[in-house]
């Protein structure tokens, strides 16, 4: 039995919630708000959320968002002028994705196709009004956490996956190693890599 | 070669098992490891690979293919054995970055390549 790790779990739950929309989710707040009502009705709680200026927001799921454009798994196309952007997932990845996704947060599929359904595709202003009507929202104070992140910090266990493949799904899904591995990719296209001039050896010493 | 001394310091016995593996992703790079073909970015597609060295439950080795020099590249090598180790917690990107600006002054002086010549 393998093991996925907190910070893997959040970019699956993210992808998953993203590719429930038919076009792509359109703006960053609507994938915010949706999100958070996703997690309200979960018990597990992939990323905290705070009352912030312009309501429910979660630092976490942007940074999360971003790593994911970064790895090449979500696509970004931007809208109109100050409309902001639409995000996308690869097609090629849902089907594991949706797997990988029960397995880890059991019964999060139904929820993510229920609020997406209800909420999902409301006019933006139709949508915010619903979020800031939100009693466990007015209750909390501006600034303040109004649910917190709650993934065991051992990671999830997936009874279904073997280790080997819990390895390569923590690393594809790790933003520091892709970007790592792009990096010294670009270093080798445009250093000066003269073969002659590295040491040669027959083994490691 | 930093990350292979400190697995050597510490299990002097795998010396033998790791120079087997990089001997058989020099070989055939394609078929030596298994293609992490999860990772998504179209750039890196097909060209990361993994295998294990001394068996399931022995360290990890993970190298990169440079399609263009012809370049098995050696990125990692676990400093412990799989289970006692965290990915999430390794600082690839500071050795990336010490790695790229190594290519692009040119200063290979920290890399070693294993004959015959088509590995770094």
């Amino acid at each position: 039995m393998g093991v996925i790790s907190k910070q893997t779990v959040q970019k699956l739950f993210l992808l998953g919630i993203v590719e429930k929309f038919q076009n792509g989710v359109y703006g960053a707040k609507r994938l915010q708000k949706v999100t958070y009502f996703i997690e309200k009705d979960y018990n597990k709680k992939p990323f905290t959320f705070k009352n912030w200026r312009y309501g429910q927001f979660s630092e976490e799921l942007e940074t999360t968002k971003e790593q994911l454009i970064s790895m090449g798994y979500l696509v970004v196309i931007p809208l109109r002028a100050g409309d902001g952007n639409q995000y996308y997932v690869l097609e090629k990845i849902i089907d594991r994705l949706n797997k990988l996704l029960e397995t880890t947060l059991s019964g999060i599929q139904s929820i993510i196709e229920r609020v997406v359904d209800e909420i999902g595709y409301l006019p933006e202003k139709k949508l915010l009004k619903y979020a800031y009507q939100d009693p466990l929202f007015t209750a909390t104070e501006l600034g303040k956490d109004i649910f917190k992140e709650n993934l065991p910090d051992g990671g999830i266990p997936v009874p279904n996956l073997s280790d080997e493949d819990c390895e390569e799904i923590e690393l594809s899904l790790n933003s520091e190693f892709t970007s790592s591995l792009l990096l010294i990719k670009e270093g080798m296209d445009r250093g000066k890599l003269d073969l002659d001039k590295v040491q040669r050896i027959g083994q490691i010493i | 070669m930093e990350l292979a001394h400190q697995l050597l310091q510490k299990y002097p016995s795998v010396k033998k098992k790791l120079n087997k593996q990089i001997e058989k992703a020099r070989a055939d790079p394609f078929h030596a490891g298994k293609c992490m073909r999860e990772i998504s970015h179209p750039d890196l597609q097909g060209s990361v690979y993994r295998l294990w060295v001394g068996g399931p439950k022995g360290f990890r080795m993970i190298y990169f293919v440079y399609r263009k020099k012809s370049i098995v590249f050696g990125v990692y090598v676990s400093p412990a054995v799989r289970k006692k180790f965290d990915y999430n917690k390794f600082p690839w990107l500071q050795n990336a970055i010490e790695i790229y600006n190594d290519f692009i002054k040119g200063d290979l002086s920290k890399f070693r390549l294993v004959d015959p010549a088509v590995g770094i």
